[in-house]
C-alpha cells in the first residue's frame, strides 16, 4: 500500500529547495460547517504551476506550514482553491486560516507537491472518501472528466457535513454515491469492492479508523498492495522516543539524542545542517544516509527496500541507549 | 554487477528455476495457465491446493496463441481480487504475461513457474519482423524480415513480451 500523509506541519522558513509563492485570496466560501475553501492567485494574476489531480499546497500560516488538497482544476491555472477543517485543538494553521485571514491578504505557499496521483495505466479509479478526505478527490473528479476516465466514488461525512458534495455530485454524476452514515458506507462497501473490473485501482483519504477499515476491507477482497493508493490526514502524533546517540563517521563526532527532540533538531543544535520541509516523515527531503545502527523507522516516505541504508531523521530514531552512524 | 541486472527481464526469465517463493494465497479467484504436457504437473499441483480454498479456473493448452486467448477472454470479465498463475516455457509465460498487463494486471497478482527456456521471441528495431530463437542474450542471430544481423538485447517488452532485438555492429564505421 502506498501511504502519504496529508497534515503536514513545518517549521517556518526551512526548506530551501521550491521557491515560494505569494499568493493573493480571492475568495473565501465556507464550504461546509467548519470547512473553509480559500481560493489564491498570483497578485497579478499570472499563471501558476500546474499540478496533477490530488496534489496538495504548503500553505504558511501563523507559525505553521500545513498541507492542504487542491480541489481545482491543476491544468494551466491561473487560480488555486484549498479546503480548510478547521480544527480546534490542532497546531493552530488552520485556525489562523479560519480567523484571521480575510479576501485581500497575501498566503506564502509553495508550488504544488503531488503524492496521491491518479496511476496513469490504470482502467479505473474507485475514490473512497471521508469526511474532509473528499478535497483530493474532488481534483481526481475534475481530472477524470478532462481526461475521460472511468471513474466511481463512495463518499461518507457526518450528517449536515457534506463538503464539496455538489461539486462531487456534479463530477460524478450516477458514478457517486453519499452516505451520511458510517453503518450505511461499511454496509455498501464490500459489494464495491469485489466487483471492480480488474484494472481498477482504489485510493482513499480519510481519518485513520476509516482508511484502515476500508484497506482491510480490500486485502480481504483480494486486492493486491499495488492497487491501494491512501492518503493520511490528522497525524498520529509521535511518541518522544528513547535516548540514543548518532555518530558522524565523516567529521568523527558523536551527538546524543535526548527523548522529546528528534534526530533532524540534534543534528541541527550540532551545527549539522541538514535540508528539510515538511519535519513530519512525509516529504522526504531530510532522508541521509544510514551506515550503521538499528533505526525505528517512523517516516512513511522511505520504501521497504531504502530503509536498510536510509533514514528521515525528522522523525525516525533508534531503541534507548544504541547507537545509529550516518557519513555526515 | 552485470547490466542484466537493470534489466526489464524478469527474475524468472533469466535462468528458469522452482520459484522459492509459496504461492500467493491472497487472491479471492485463481485463473491458473498452462502451456504444453511440461506445465500440466504443476497446473494439477495449484488445483489441488486450492480446491475447497479459493475459485479457480485452469486453461491447459498446448498452443500459445490458443492459451493467449483463453487467458484474455478470461481477464475481460475478471474482477480486482484476481491471481493469475502462469506455466510454460518461459517464452510461453513472457507472452502470457502481455497477455495479463494489457489486462490490467499488475506484477503483483502474477505468479510463473517456468518448465523450460523455450524459444525467445525477437523484435527487429529496423524492420519490425519477430523471430523466434533459441539464442541466449547478447548472441547474434539473423533477422527472418530483413535478414540482418540483429544483437539479442537485454530488455523484453512487457506488452508483447517479445525482446528488442538491433543491428550488430550498427554503430561501427565502415566504409
Amino acid at each position: 500500500m502506498v501511504v502519504v500523509n496529508r497534515t503536514v506541519t513545518a517549521a517556518p522558513g526551512t526548506g530551501t529547495t521550491a521557491p515560494e509563492l505569494r499568493l493573493v485570496v480571492t475568495d473565501i466560501a465556507e464550504t461546509a460547517p467548519l470547512i473553509k475553501s480559500f481560493t489564491v492567485a498570483a497578485a497579478d494574476g499570472a499563471p501558476l504551476p500546474g499540478f496533477v489531480a490530488g496534489s496538495h499546497l504548503l500553505v504558511r500560516a501563523g507559525d505553521r506550514t500545513n498541507a492542504y488538497s487542491l480541489t481545482s482544476d491543476g491544468v494551466a491555472p491561473t487560480e488555486y482553491t484549498i479546503s480548510v477543517l478547521r480544527v480546534a485543538d490542532g497546531a493552530g494553521g488552520s485556525r489562523v486560516l479560519h480567523d484571521s485571514v480575510e479576501v485581500g491578504d497575501t498566503l506564502a505557499a509553495r508550488p504544488p507537491c503531488s503524492a496521491f496521483p491518479p496511476i496513469a495505466r490504470a482502467s479505473g479509479h474507485l475514490l473512497v472518501a471521508g469526511g474532509i478526505g473528499i478535497t483530493p478527490m474532488v481534483s481526481h473528479l475534475r481530472a477524470a472528466r478532462r481526461w475521460g476516465r472511468t471513474v466511481r466514488v463512495l463518499y461518507t461525512y457526518r450528517p449536515g457535513r457534506d463538503a464539496h458534495s455538489g461539486e462531487v455530485l456534479d463530477l460524478a454524476g450516477p458514478a457517486a454515491e453519499l452516505f451520511d452514515s458510517g453503518a450505511a458506507f461499511r454496509a455498501r462497501l464490500p459489494a464495491v469492492l469485489t466487483t471492480q473490473p480488474l484494472g481498477t485501482h482504489l485510493y482513499i483519504c480519510g481519518p485513520a479508523a476509516m482508511i484502515d477499515h476500508v484497506t482491510a476491507t480490500a486485502r480481504g477482497a483480494g486486492w493486491p498492495e499495488s492497487r491501494i493508493h491512501a492518503e493520511r490526514f490528522g497525524a498520529g502524533t509521535l511518541d518522544p522516543g528513547e535516548p540514543f546517540t548518532v555518530t558522524l563517521t565523516e567529521s568523527d563526532r558523536t551527538i546524543p539524542v535526548p527523548t522529546g527532540t528528534s534526530l533532524l533538531e540534534a543534528l541541527e543544535a550540532g551545527g549539522v545542517r541538514v535540508p528539510s520541509r515538511c519535519r513530519q516523515g512525509v516529504c522526504g527531503e531530510c532522508v541521509i544516509p544510514l551506515r550503521g545502527g538499528t533505526p525505528i523507522h517512523r517516516d512513511l516516505y522511505l520504501g521497504d527496500h531504502e530503509k536498510a541504508a536510509a533514514i528521515m531523521p525528522c522523525v525516525s530514531r533508534a531503541a534507548r541507549g544504541t547507537t545509529l552512524e550516518v557519513p555526515l | 554487477m552485470s547490466q542484466i541486472d537493470y534489466s526489464s527481464i524478469p527474475v524468472w526469465a533469466r535462468s528458469p528455476r522452482p520459484d522459492p517463493t509459496p504461492p500467493d494465497i491472497t487472491g479471492s479467484c485463481y485463473l491458473l495457465v498452462g502451456i504444453g504436457p511440461d506445465a500440466e504437473p504443476t497446473v494439477h499441483e495449484w488445483s489441488r491446493a486450492l480446491t475447497g480454498a479459493a475459485e479457480f479456473h485452469t486453461l491447459l493448452t498446448a498452443d500459445i496463441g490458443r492459451g493467449r486467448t483463453l487467458l484474455a477472454a478470461a481477464l475481460r470479465t475478471a474482477r480486482v481480487g484476481v491471481r493469475v498463475r502462469l506455466a510454460g516455457s518461459v517464452g510461453d509465460c513472457l507472452a502470457l504475461r502481455a497477455t495479463a498487463t494489457s489486462a490490467g494486471l499488475e506484477d503483483d497478482e502474477l505468479q510463473v513457474a517456468p518448465t523450460a527456456p523455450g524459444t525467445r521471441q525477437l523484435f527487429c528495431a529496423h524492420c519490425r519482423a519477430v523471430t523466434a530463437v533459441h539464442t541466449e542474450i547478447g548472441d547474434i542471430t539473423a533477422c527472418s524480415g530483413c535478414e540482418q544481423e540483429l544483437v539479442v538485447y537485454h530488455h523484453v517488452s512487457r506488452r508483447t513480451g517479445q525482446y528488442l532485438g538491433y543491428l550488430a555492429h550498427g554503430e561501427e564505421w565502415s566504409s
